[in-house]
């Protein structure tokens, strides 16, 4: 076991490491690798982040760690045979961290909160709005690493437009997350190891021009309509997003692969979509598919280099896709993550325990999905640091709109699952991986009073060494980094 | 643990505030939400103007800038560059999507980053379709003299298409020298698409502009203001050269020509692809394309042609027998394919989409069409629920109340033991919390019970008979409107009363208008209501609307 001859410092940690390890029931090989990647340290790779969303909450029953003790390292994320979290136990033990007690801005209610969970920015009525431009984290922090983020979205929104139950990201406006994980690749790696043969011109003064053209457009256009302040806004916007695009550059980190990856799931796709309109992507029996190849080109592009922030949205806050084809037959939304007192016959007999089973199982299948389409790339040598693995040099976070799923609680509140006894519920709020060395190993962090979510975002931009700003944060949370 | 005292609280206030079990697949909040939008998702009443306001007297609205969407810019840059148009493969997002279920909502239509993006793409993605093999045909000076002179010819014709204009100096000097940086630099086809790549995305190409020139106490919108929204409002694309020489040679003048004109282009297939896209948008019956019934194996080979069924019925009877609201609610036919024919019981169409009619007691109008009854049901039931919510939102322009954060899920069915309604009526009818929202529109949604979650009819639900009897409560939810015994009772219950033709008529003008502003298409709603007008007769008389031609000052 000659990890545990490094230094000191290094040697208490790894030996809690491996303790934990063994604690959790795991084999001593598997103890030991997963004790010798946590501690991959920081060199001059480049750092990847990547945003997983979990739709509509997650029942807390199936999802909070178990910490043994005083020791916030020292916990299990499997408990209940179906958690939540379960699936990266395994792998990922000792780079999983979950935070306990974050709250969503004011005026965030119910799945609506959808709109404001990412930015910070609430409302000063009495639901989320959706008018204000705003930019969320993810998008802050491709803007300070100063690349192009990659934008999936496998049921993102309705087949006939972005509604509010969909309008997760913002980079002022709403995005719109890419479904076609096809046109996804080929923007990614089309041109990987090719010399360029279309696209836009390579000369960046010509294109600056051409940029510069529509930006004096619309300053004209800004000053003869002077008068309609109501349209100003909108030119405003738009100049703005000129202004971005003549700013950006390829959206590439720096791509550290020399050949586009061959990605089963996305060829899949791209035969089975061939000739199809946009409509394919749409379908709920092609769900599963484009979700998986999602996450497979995720995967890619992160261990690439190639889009060094990713964020994927598997669906949008209610989206009432059947969830059958994993097992949990029903609706997501409504049949499954509704979970509540079936007839509420006082005395209160708890919640629907064998629905919420189903429920975390669904929820389940989204961690897997990840781990298995995209962590598991993560977890090879990063071609930028061959010494670590890329999940070294990556943090994933992982949240939803709500915490509990059927009172769609959007700070920590308690619920009664079942005869048991009540538990609290917190907002999801994961993070795996290393970052660089910017965080710290795994850990369970519980505050007694919520935190505002946007001093996790702040945290996170911290870590990726980027500036971010979020209305309702007070600080970072210190706990997490290293 | 400050937690656990506040939360105890907490949680007993949620217990007792919830419904004890709801089968509101979506939430909706006053200021829209899921659970319209057609019932099914995306929409709520927004908190701006009712619909169905009527004022009496037509208003002018604000100017505007909309941006075209997704599809409006699909098919301009396909007219215009009709020798690329099998080439072009345009990465275009979706568009928002406002409360009223429509993507043309010009407050909602920005330009942020990604659109920036998809826009420089797009007008890429046109430069380089047009400099390639097409710019012979696209621009025939281009194969013998590649200079300055042979690109102007393509400004100013290429730039008047999409700028829907002639270019100023000042613009086709700017364009000019753009192309003579990269002519300079590169060659005569990369200049060209450079030069195309700019006009597309510029913000004269990318707005219709309904701005106008100050004329007294109002703008007055230009010809070529005029013929764009005459174009994009009733065919979805831009104008034709013969449009715009109409509107610049002053044959569009009156509010009588502009009307006319709006008919003749409502009856063109791009109009009538237009009047299709209004009706799914407002009543959502396109989405059953995208759901599915894991309980019925062949619903998934069905459902595009349920799509095809109700664009179908729709032609049939606004276009072809220029209905109003009435025949679309009440009318006895439909237009299925052969085997959704067989699907439904009803006798087979001579070929697939012609008319058949619907046998006794088998539904009437749109309400019974299958990709309606599909999309508003869940995945392996009825739903009331959704199905009362499209009636009392899309048809009565009744706000939904908003839901409570904690809303459970009903228990599972009880095939055998209960029918959907009574399951419904046993917790919804009951629990005070649930009772006081859900009694404005489940009972609606009680008269769709002879049809299952597949649109089918059935006369049992699982051994036991099922009853559509019910009632439209009045909007305070304390009284009945009126009172039915199935669907085809509270389709004509509906089409007598007024309510309904106030509230279709204000989506159809804050369609055409791309702006949730009420009272801009006053004219002929009360026509519209006593069954003068049919739906394009009505939508062409909105041509006629000052605010078509006008705008207030700021």
């Amino acid at each position: 076991m000659g990890f545990v001859a490094e230094t000191a410092n290094g040697l208490r940690l790894r030996r809690r490491v491996f303790l934990s390890a063994l604690g959790l029931g795991l084999a001593v090989p598997a103890a030991s690798r997963l004790a010798r990647v946590a501690l991959a340290e920081s060199g001059a790779a480049p750092k990847r982040y990547m945003f997983f969303y979990m739709p509509h909450g997650v029942p807390p029953e199936h999802f909070r760690p178990q910490v043994a003790g005083a020791d916030p390292t020292q916990f299990a994320l499997d408990k209940t045979g179906v958690s939540i979290l379960g699936p990266l136990q395994e792998k990922l033990g000792t780079r999983t961290s979950v935070i306990e007690g974050i709250k969503y801005p004011k005026g965030a209610m119910t799945h609506e909160a959808i709109v404001v969970a990412l930015s910070g920015v609430g409302s000063n009525g009495v639901l989320p709005d959706d008018t204000v431009p705003r930019t969320t984290l993810e998008h802050q922090i491709a803007a300070g690493l100063g690349v192009k983020p990659l934008i999936l979205g496998a049921c993102a929104h309705r087949p006939f437009g972005l509604d509010k139950d969909g309008k997760l990201m913002w980079d002022g406006a709403a995005v719109v997350p890419e479904k076609n994980p096809v046109a996804a690749y080929d923007a990614v790696f089309g041109q990987l190891g090719q010399a360029p043969t279309s696209g836009p011109d390579p000369n960046v003064a010509l294109t600056d021009a051409l940029h510069s053209l529509t930006e004096a457009e619309l300053e004209g256009l800004q000053k003869e309509l002077s008068a309609l302040t109501g349209e100003q806004t909108k030119l405003k916007t738009h100049l703005d997003a000129v202004r971005a695009l003549k700013a950006s550059g390829s959206g590439a980190g720096g791509v550290k692969c020399d050949t586009a990856p061959v990605l089963a799931g996305v060829d899949a796709i791209r035969t089975a979509s061939a000739g199809q309109g946009d409509d394919f992507f749409l379908k709920e029996e092609n769900f599963p598919k484009l979700f998986a190849a999602q996450l497979q080109l995720a995967g890619a592009a992160l261990r690439c280099n190639a889009r060094p922030v990713v964020a994927v949205q598997g669906m949008y806050t209610n989206c009432e896709f059947d969830f059958g084809f994993m097992g949990s037959a029903g609706a997501h939304h409504s049949a499954l993550s509704h979970t509540q007192p079936q007839q509420a016959q006082p005395p209160a007999m708890g919640l629907d325990t064998t629905a919420r089973e189903k429920f975390a199982k669904a929820q389940r299948w989204f961690i897997d999905q990840l781990l298995t389409h995209t962590i598991s790339a993560l977890l090879e040598p990063d071609p930028a640091d061959p010494a670590h693995q890329v999940i070294d040099n990556t943090i994933i976070y992982i949240t939803s709109e709500i915490g509990e799923c059927a009172y769609h609680f959007t700070r920590t509140d308690k619920i009664q699952p079942g005869p048991n006894a009540p538990v609290l519920a917190y907002v999801p709020s994961v993070i795996i991986g290393g970052g660089g060395g910017a965080l710290k190993p795994g850990r369970v962090l519980t505050f007694s009073e919520d935190r505002p979510a946007g001093d996790v975002y702040l945290s996170l931009c911290q870590a990726m060494g980027v500036k971010g700003t979020f209305p309702d944060s007070t600080g970072p949370i210190t706990e997490v980094l290293a | 643990m400050k937690h656990l005292t506040a939360l105890a609280l907490t949680f007993g206030a949620l217990a007792l505030a919830a419904c004890s079990a709801s089968t509101d697949d979506n939430k909706q909040t006053p200021g829209g939400s899921a659970g319209s939008g057609a019932g099914g998702g995306g929409g709520g009443m927004p908190p701006g103007p009712d619909p169905s306001t009527v004022c009496g007297a037509s208003k002018v609205g604000a100017p505007r800038l909309r941006r075209l969407t997704r599809l409006e810019l699909q098919n301009t840059l396909a007219d215009i560059f009709p020798e690329v148009k099998g080439s072009l493969t345009l990465s275009l997002s979706a568009d928002p999507v406002s409360t009223h279920g429509f993507d043309n909502d010009s407050s909602l239509l920005v330009v942020g980053n990604q659109t920036a993006v998809e826009l420089d793409n797009a007008g890429d993605a046109v430069g380089a379709a047009v400099s390639g093999a097409p710019l012979a045909t696209l621009l025939p000076c281009s194969t013998s003299t590649k200079d300055a002179a042979c690109a102007q010819q393509f400004i100013d014709k290429y730039g008047k298409r999409l700028f829907r204009r002639a270019l100023t100096a000042e613009e086709s000097g700017r364009y000019s020298a753009l192309f003579q940086q990269v002519l300079a630099a590169k060659d005569f086809p990369t200049a060209i698409r450079f030069v195309t790549r700019a006009l597309v995305q510029s913000p004269h190409a990318v707005y219709r502009r309904e701005v106008g020139t100050a004329n007294g106490g109002t703008y007055t919108l230009t010809p070529q203001e005029v013929a764009t929204a005459l174009a994009y409002d009733f065919t979805g694309t831009t104008p034709s050269d013969a449009l715009m020489a109409k509107a610049e040679g002053g044959q569009l003048a009156t509010p009588a020509a502009l009307e006319a004109q709006a008919r003749e282009l409502l009856l063109t297939d791009a109009g009538l692809r237009t009047v299709e896209r209004f009706f799914d948008s407002w009543i959502g019956y396109g989405r059953v394309s995208s759901v599915s019934k894991p309980n019925v194996a062949e619903f998934a080979n069905l459902r595009d042609q349920m799509v095809s069924e109700t664009r179908r019925f729709v032609g049939q009877v606004v276009v072809t027998q220029s209905g109003g609201l009435q025949a679309l609610l009440t009318a006895p036919f439909t237009t299925p394919s052969a085997g959704l024919a067989s699907f439904y019981g009803f006798p087979a169409p001579a070929a697939d989409y012609d008319s058949v009619m619907r046998p006794a007691g088998r539904g009437v109008g749109v309400l019974a069409q299958g990709a309606v009854l599909s999309t508003l049901a869940g995945p392996s039931a009825s739903s009331p629920t959704k199905r009362g919510v499209l009636v009392m939102e899309r048809l009565l322009c009744r706000t939904k109340p908003t839901v409570p954060a904690s809303v459970p899920t009903l228990s599972p069915p009880e095939p055998g033991n209960f029918t959907t309604r009574q399951h419904y009526e046993s917790i919804h009818a009951k629990d005070g919390a649930c009772k006081a929202c859900h009694s404005l529109f489940d009972p609606i949604g009680f008269g769709f019970e002879h049809y299952d979650e597949v649109g089918r009819y059935r006369d049992q639900e699982g051994g036991l008979p099922v009853d559509s009897a019910s009632y439209v409560p009045t909007a305070d939810g304390t009284g009945h409107l009126f009172e039915f015994k199935n669907l085809e009772e509270l389709a004509q219950g509906l089409a007598a009363q007024r309510a309904p033709y106030d509230c279709t008529t204000g989506y159809l003008s804050t369609y055409v208008f791309g702006a949730p502003e009420a009272c801009l298409g006053e004219g002929k709603r009360v026509a519209f209501a006593e069954q003068q007008l049919g739906f394009v007769d009505y939508l062409a008389s909105l041509a006629a609307e000052p605010h078509f031609t006008q705008r207030r000052l700021p």
